[in-house]
């Protein structure tokens, strides 16, 4: 579980995040969803650490981030996995080689060993037959589950995914969400899940924080969502025709 | 060297900053600054070995076209060399070597690893960390010169 307590994020004047508090349970797919710059990934990487917030709190299962030691940050550090928007594969390894890079880094394990854990790695993720392919010889979809099978390899506590299916075909799309809130049950991992994609919040929103402006300005669950009358959210919600029906269809059921 | 390895250096470095796989490194808890500057570095250092072969292949090539060309006989050739030879000047050109390819591996690296932006800015960083190590390599070439030499 990750507790959120009133963080404050700042670079230079710009004011981004403005006090957001939130928890995010493990074993669910908790999305954060917003337009584009209101600040999900900035928030995202205030949670892996690569951003400190000036203000607040961000308390991993009871450990107060501000407060670990340099050791103790890398230890929790190896309890987190990333999805990074464009994937961020290292390109001069082979898809073997980026699953296998944080088994060589920080285990002990033969290599026999970590060829397994690959294997089994890549076979999860529905990856087969890539294994000594480069990223740019593979499809977007393929790089996704690479960045994913990374992201797990070393058995995460934590899974951070900004914008898993930007840039992916629909079909494509709800492969790698089914294929990430599998992952999060099967492993019971705490999932936080950045998007601006409704249809992901239909498929895999169990809890979901909507941003704006840097504020947290709505958050409840995926039923929750087209029933509330916070005009912000449903602005966000039905900006696609399809939900407008589907609230239209709502509103008229209710009256 | 510093137009070949140092834009290779910055645009390899800059185009991991952009597709975020130096923060990927950090997620992770590997220093990425460590794990990408150390070892070029560490490479460049053997550029005095480089230095060591072009010294030679260039004497080589002289007595080559000193005697086959007819100019002068082999014995003159190495007579000429020895002549005046300061050994000095052997250490001078390592001494020098050695401090411009650490240059040419920490400025292009640092223009790298620090710059902002997307695709079109890796191309920007590339030029200004080459006019950068080039302007560095001058001002240094003078100032060796006149400390080691003067
Ligand atoms: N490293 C940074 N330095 C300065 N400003 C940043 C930085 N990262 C993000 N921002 C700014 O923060 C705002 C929110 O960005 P971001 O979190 O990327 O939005 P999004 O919700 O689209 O992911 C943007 O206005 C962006 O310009
Ligand atoms: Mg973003």
């Amino acid at each position: 579980m990750i507790e959120v307590n009133n963080i404050h994020k700042s670079f230079g004047d710009a004011h981004i995040l403005k006090g957001i508090s939130t928890t995010f349970e493990h074993g669910k797919t908790n999305l954060i969803i917003g337009q584009s710059g209101s600040g999900k990934t900035v928030f995202l990487k205030c949670l892996l650490g690569l951003f400190s917030p000036e203000e607040g709190s961000i308390v991993y299962d009871g450990k107060i981030y501000s407060s670990l030691t340099e050791d103790e940050k890398r230890d929790l550090r190896q309890e987190m996995g990333m999805v990074f928007q464009g994937s961020a594969l290292f390109d001069s390894m082979t898809v073997e080689g980026n699953v296998k890079f944080p088994l060589e880094m920080f285990t002990k394990q033969s290599q026999s060993e970590m060829d397994d854990r690959v294997n089994t790695i890549l076979k999860r993720v529905n990856l087969v037959d890539a294994h000594n392919k480069f990223p740019a010889e593979i499809s977007g979809g393929m790089q996704k589950r690479v960045a994913i099978a990374r992201a797990i390899v070393m058995n995460p506590k934590y899974l951070f995914c900004d914008e898993p299916n930007s840039g992916l075909d629909p079909k494509t799309a709800i492969l790698i969400d089914d294929l990430i809130k599998e992952i999060t049950e099967e492993f019971n991992i705490t999932t936080v899940i950045n998007t601006h994609d409704m249809n992901s919040v239909m498929q895999i929103g169990e809890k979901i924080l909507f941003l704006k402006d840097g504020l947290k300005e709505w958050e409840g669950t995926k039923n929750e969502i087209f029933k509330t009358d916070n005009e912000a959210v449903t602005n966000f919600v039905y900006s696609s025709d399809l939900f407008k029906k589907v609230r239209q269809m709502y509103i008229e059921e209710r009256n | 060297m510093a137009g070949k390895v140092g834009s290779y250096i910055t645009s390899s470095i800059g185009t991991m900053r952009v597709t975020e796989q130096i923060d990927a490194l950090e997620v992770m808890g590997v220093n990425s600054l460590n794990y990408l500057v150390f070892p070029k570095i560490i490479a460049m250092l053997f550029y005095p070995f480089a230095i060591a072969i072009s010294m030679y292949v260039g004497i080589f090539g002289g007595w080559l076209a000193g005697v086959f060309g007819g100019f002068l006989t082999s014995t003159d050739f190495v007579t000429g060399l020895q002549t005046d030879f300061i050994p000095f000047h052997i250490a001078y050109a390592f001494i020098k070597t050695l401090i411009f390819a650490f240059i040419i591996a920490t400025i292009p690296s640092f223009h790298g690893y620090y710059m902002k932006g997307g695709a079109l800015e890796v191309g920007k960083a590339s030029t200004t960390s080459f006019v950068w190590t080039s302007v560095v390599i001058i001002i240094l070439n003078y100032l060796l010169t006149q400390l080691l030499l003067g």
